[in-house]
């Protein structure tokens, strides 16, 4: 009880340090995209009420029909390989997925998802492989890629039976139907066959083998599964004009070889109710199918439709044909007649990656990431960008300032033309502005009676920026090569779309050049395009001239050196290309990570020439991340200021990097401050006998003077632990070494006097960020990505080494706004932004300055990406919301009134005290 | 009922898991105020060691939650959820037996606290308060302040003040008068006897006997300043 009381004593004493998200601004300054990941055909279900998808991002999802919005979805964490996970519908209810575990892909987990609600009906694990194949035919059956199938029931999930295959065959995938279980099967010398299995009472027995290809090679075999007839297909290397078919139901089977009207290049063979369709893809690109009718161990081809380069699909009885402007879906039966069909469709400008149908709608999947479901009454339902959620890089773009464009040109004109000339410009120029005075006039009063700077709204198409600078552009590079500009002031609403920037070369990164509103995208086999941030045109392309072949560009870095701006990129083979303008011509020293060794070197005369190398203390340990300050992290004071007016002087050295260890053995961290100059060690830290989680790691953050990290430990408390490290000159007051001279790492100076903390935090922290102002004034927030899906802030000054341990604060403590060391923080959930937001799977936060100096933008992407603003020190430079104009109108009003009143009661009063007669 | 019904589905299939041991639980949907609370699918419950971690998801009946798979040893337990704040619980694994016991953010692992029953059962001990609330116009608010309060009483003083000694009984008012005489001559003392609004008319007010003294008073020296 005692400890409980002293635990709300000093939550109250920190409380002014929490602050929260005002009610009023949550869903107005943020915005939040859910995400599902790349979607794969063979795991997405459509159906007229929902789309179901697995995604290769392990996202299992669940998406409206009607808006494309998600209705419930999951991050899994099974295993997203496309031959190691499956989903199929289980009932009109329920949706089955049976995926191998991450941790070991001999376990299977299988699990019966509600396909309204999301919640979970039943799960199990089965050991013995990977999933190869499911089929659902009364019970659920899955064949492992031990060569075990499981029977389960289909309401519980329990396991009713099992059988195992007989030694030297390997499983290839399972057909279940209502008479019998096809357990498919390779082997070295009877080829490719099937066991069939018969199962009543709880036990699974094979009766029969029949060889359906003597041939052990067929490779790429697929099922069809559904109505009359199971139907495998498989291809034999060498005869690329066949495809080769056999039914798998009965207890002999015949092989049958088709040979399509042309060449193909891809084909998908689907099982509908006239027979078995195959969708055949041309050498040319075209596409057509060709549906047989199997009976009696025999194919007969009943119909070809003709060659067309729309994407064909086909639904149990309907073959659907996609162009780009049209969707039509026509009776899969001899006649073909046409059912329905809606044209002025407008397609992404992406070539079409496949096509999956239900009984009305195809979901249909384009390279660049865009998914789109098409209805033959309403055309496009709805579409969905999800090339946003694998991002590799993102960055915040500055917009033009307002006015900015047109004006600045002309200011300049007038300045040094003839005063004459100059004069009748402005005067011309100030004509032309009066247009826009009943619009300006009308914002004024807008904004005047809500107090609100968003009720002028900027036009969506422009590229400019609002008043305080909260509208900015986020641009993302994706792993399909694109990008994508999002405007922070729209709710994320694209701003340009570009596919395949760097044409079939993957990014690597993105940074800025010299101006604002350039940009240059690296790709990991040199290619470097340069792009207009603000409107999303490609200017040039080009190749890093002497790009070594084989050559992988591996990190791109930015950085102004005497007034310089370069850009370089980093090589697998240790090479340094300077993209933009030539090499610097003075000495220039780098540092980076390779393996488990951070390596220094000197550029000098056009040479890259290797002096240091800082290697981990034994080899057991391995680095699990590092960093260091952002180059344009602004300092404003040079010390910190305490309660009796002395001063610590901060370390301030630019050349800090931090780089976290661990030791998956002894299940220790630890944490290294090197100047990366000298390759000097500064400070290092160890944390062992914790037993850490090194799985996950360390996360760092390195801030003007100090360095956050956080990690989960079990002992001696169980949890996340957040250690701060504050780096003084000196442990003395006022005492300053750097005084009056510039200080080089060269130098044997001395060594920071570094003060340390560690705190307990709630939850597991993915990522560390520290907020950046417009010109540093402003306190510091810790942004921290959780993986409870959000997104939490903590003031650094809440983080402090100097927080007095078992005391109350001296009254010089006080001053100097230290409270009592409490080493739980972050037990409040306002500490979390993200507030009611589900933001799935944040890998990285990014920051930029607004305007305003109290203000900070902040970015965070993953899966999810969110957007919201922050005030660390509360936003001093903006009149607060609950300003209330009104009243202040009223109260001025009311003082006329009441002297306008009075001042004829005065004033006959006055004359009455002259004369003397008043009463 | 409901509960026994899935705990009993549970138990026929934990029959069947492959290896390792079997978690179940609930979260309790149960409140004073007799509503029930509902969990959303996104709920998870988070079983977490530096070894291992271990996710399970709500079942169908919307408040029960099944581990499977689980190696033995030691773990927090804690609920993500948008909704609601749960507790942390420590669950020890061994073979045969399951341990569940409260736990405190920052004691040391060793220090257990109180036991749980088994099945885990997790109330939420509060809704998650995400925002803070702009104070809005308020009358009432507003008649707290002292400064404003002061402000009244001195408009009173102005306005009501005289008024009533206007309406007095000469008799009475001396009478009065010659009471308060007696007492501290002071103008701060003696502030039924302060004339505002002459201070206010531009004359240091001093403590009168008479009201016809103090205005030729402050009549006079009225005149002598304009000079």
């Amino acid at each position: 009880m005692h400890v409980r009381a002293l635990s709300l004593f000093l939550a109250l004493a920190t409380a002014t340090l929490v602050r929260a998200l005002f009610a009023d601004e949550a869903f107005v300054v943020d915005w939040h995209i859910a995400s599902i990941g790349s979607i794969v055909p063979s795991r997405a279900l459509v159906s007229p009420d929902s789309v179901t998808i697995f995604s290769e991002s392990s996202v299992l999802a669940s998406l409206d029909t009607v808006n494309g919005t998600v209705r419930w979805r999951h991050l899994l964490d099974e295993s997203a390989v496309s031959q190691h996970s499956h989903l199929i519908r289980l009932d009109s209810s329920a949706v089955l997925l049976a995926a191998a575990t991450p941790a070991d892909a001999a376990i299977t987990h299988v699990a019966a998802w509600v396909e309204d609600s999301g919640y979970l009906v039943w799960d199990g694990y089965l050991s013995g492989g990977a999933p190869l194949g499911v089929s659902v035919s009364g019970d659920v059956y899955i064949l492992l890629s031990g060569g075990k199938v499981q029977r389960l029931s289909r309401s519980t999930g329990s396991v009713v039976a099992e059988y195992s295959l007989p030694e030297g065959y390997s499983p290839v995938d399972i057909v279940a139907s209502k008479g019998s279980i096809s357990v498919i099967t390779r082997k070295q010398d009877k080829g490719l066959g099937y066991f069939v299995l018969t199962g009543g009472g709880g036990e699974l027995a094979d009766d029969t083998y029949v060889v359906i290809d003597k041939n052990p090679a067929a490779v790429s075999v697929t099922k069809a599964e559904g109505y009359n007839s199971n139907i495998i297909s498989w291809t034999v290397p060498g005869e690329s004009t066949t495809i080769k078919l056999a039914g798998v139901s009965g207890s002999s089977a015949q092989c049958l070889t088709v040979t399509p009207e042309a060449p193909y290049a891809s084909f998908t063979l689907t099982s509908s109710t006239s027979g078995v369709v195959a969708t055949i893809t041309g050498l040319d690109g075209k596409s057509w199918t060709e549906t047989y009718i199997y009976s009696g161990g025999k194919l007969t081809l009943v119909g070809v439709t003709d060659p067309t380069e729309s994407a064909l699909a086909v639904s149990a009885a309907t073959l659907f044909e996609i162009s780009k402007t049209s969707i039509s879906s026509f009776a899969l039966t001899t006649t073909g007649a046409k059912l329905a069909s809606h044209t002025e469709i407008e397609l992404s400008p992406s070539s079409v990656e496949f096509a999956t149908c239900g009984s009305s709608a195809c979901l249909v999947g384009f390279k660049n990431g865009e998914y789109v479901l098409v209805t033959t009454t309403t055309g496009v339902a709805w579409a969905r960008d999800e090339s946003i959620a694998d991002v590799v890089s993102a960055l915040f773009v500055d917009l033009e300032e307002e006015g900015e464009s047109s004006s600045l040109g002309e200011v300049l004109f007038e300045e040094n033309a003839a005063p004459l000339q100059a004069y009748i410009h402005r005067v011309k120029r100030h004509w032309k502005a009066l247009a826009g005075l009943p619009q300006y006039v009308i914002g004024f009063f807008q904004r005047f009676l809500s107090g609100d700077y968003d009720a002028v709204p900027v036009d969506p198409n422009s590229t400019v920026s609002d008043t305080f600078g909260f509208r900015k552009f986020v641009v993302l590079a994706t792993t399909k090569g694109s990008l994508r500009a999002l405007d922070t002031a729209h709710a994320g609403a694209f701003a340009w779309k570009v596919d395949d920037v760097l044409e079939s070369d993957a990014i690597v990164g993105i940074v800025q050049g010299d101006a604002k509103n350039e940009l240059y995208v690296v790709g990991a086999f040199g290619t470097v395009a340069y792009v207009n941030a603000l409107t999303g045109k490609v200017m040039t392309i080009s190749k890093i001239a002497d790009f070594g072949l084989g050559d992988k560009v591996e990190s791109v870095l930015s950085f102004v050196d005497d007034g310089m701006h370069y850009i370089a990129a980093w090589t697998a083979h240790g090479q340094l290309h300077f993209l933009k303008a030539s090499s610097p011509a003075t000495s220039m020293y780098f540092s980076k990570v390779i393996d488990n060794v951070v390596a220094g070197y000197v550029f000098k005369e056009n040479r890259l020439v290797p002096t240091w190398q800082f290697t981990l203390p034994t080899s057991s340990y391995r680095i699990s991340s590092f960093a260091a300050r952002h180059p344009e992290d602004k300092t404003v004071s040079l010390g910190r200021v305490l309660g009796d007016r002395s001063v610590l002087y901060k370390y301030l050295n630019p050349h800090i990097l931090a780089v976290a260890a661990v030791d998956d053995t002894t299940k220790s961290a630890a944490v290294f401050l090197i100047d990366d100059v000298s390759g000097r060690l500064l400070y290092s830290s160890f944390h062992e006998n914790e037993v850490v989680d090194t799985a996950v790691g360390v996360k760092l953050v390195v801030g003007e003077h100090w360095v956050v990290y956080s990690y989960w430990s079990d002992l001696p408390a169980r949890g996340e632990k957040l250690v701060v490290l504050d780096m003084y000159e000196s442990d003395i007051k006022n005492e300053r070494w750097s005084k009056g001279q510039n200080f080089s790492s060269f130098t044997e100076t001395p060594l920071p006097f570094v003060q340390g903390q560690a705190y307990l935090f709630p939850e597991h922290i993915t990522s560390l960020t520290v907020s950046r102002s417009r010109f540093g004034i402003t306190n510091r927030d810790i942004i921290a990505t959780l993986d409870t899906a959000q997104i939490a802030v903590l003031p650094k000054r809440l983080l402090d080494a100097r927080r007095p341990v078992n005391r109350d604060p001296t009254n010089d403590e006080k001053e100097e706004g230290l409270v009592k060391y409490d080493a739980l923080i972050g037990d409040d959930k306002r500490f979390i932004i993200s507030h009611v937001y589900n933001v799935l799977g944040t890998k990285k936060a990014i920051c930029s300055p607004a305007y305003l100096e109290s203000t900070v933008l902040v970015f965070a992407y993953g899966l999810d990406l969110f957007f919201t603003r922050i005030t660390p020190s509360q936003p001093f430079d903006l009149l607060s919301k609950s300003f209330n104009k009104g009243q202040l109108l009223l109260t001025i009003f009311a003082l006329m009134v009441a002297v306008r009143f009075t001042s004829p009661m005065v004033k006959r009063k006055q004359l009455n005290i002259r004369w003397g007669t008043q009463k | 009922m409901l509960r026994w019904k899935v705990i009993f589905t549970v138990l026929v299939y934990i029959a069947h898991t492959v290896s390792a041991y079997s978690l179940r639980g609930f979260l309790d949907s149960t409140i004073a105020n007799g509503r029930p609370l509902t969990f959303s699918p996104t709920t998870e419950v988070v079983l977490r060691s530096a070894e291992a971690k271990y996710k399970s998801y709500i079942r169908a009946d919307g408040e029960s939650f099944v581990f499977l798979n689980v190696t033995a040893g030691s773990y927090v337990l804690s609920v993500n959820s948008i909704e609601h704040a749960f507790p942390t619980l420590r669950v020890d694994v061994a073979e045969n037996e399951v341990e569940v016991f409260l736990t405190h953010r920052g004691n040391e692992w060793g220090f257990k606290g109180a036991r749980q029953p088994y099945p885990i059962e997790l109330k939420p001990f509060a809704p998650a308060v995400y925002y803070q609330y702009r104070e809005g116009f308020n009358v009432l608010k507003l008649f707290k302040n002292p400064m404003l309060l002061i402000g009244l009483l001195t408009l009173i003083m102005v306005f009501v003040l005289p008024k009533m000694m206007d309406s007095l009984d000469p008799e009475q008012l001396k009478e009065i008068q010659q009471q308060q005489a007696k007492s501290v001559p002071s103008a701060i003392a003696n502030p039924m006897n302060f004339d505002v609004a002459s201070y206010l008319a531009g004359k240091t007010a001093g403590p009168s006997t008479s009201a016809s003294t103090s205005q030729s008073k402050s009549a006079g020296s009225a005149r002598s300043r304009k000079h």
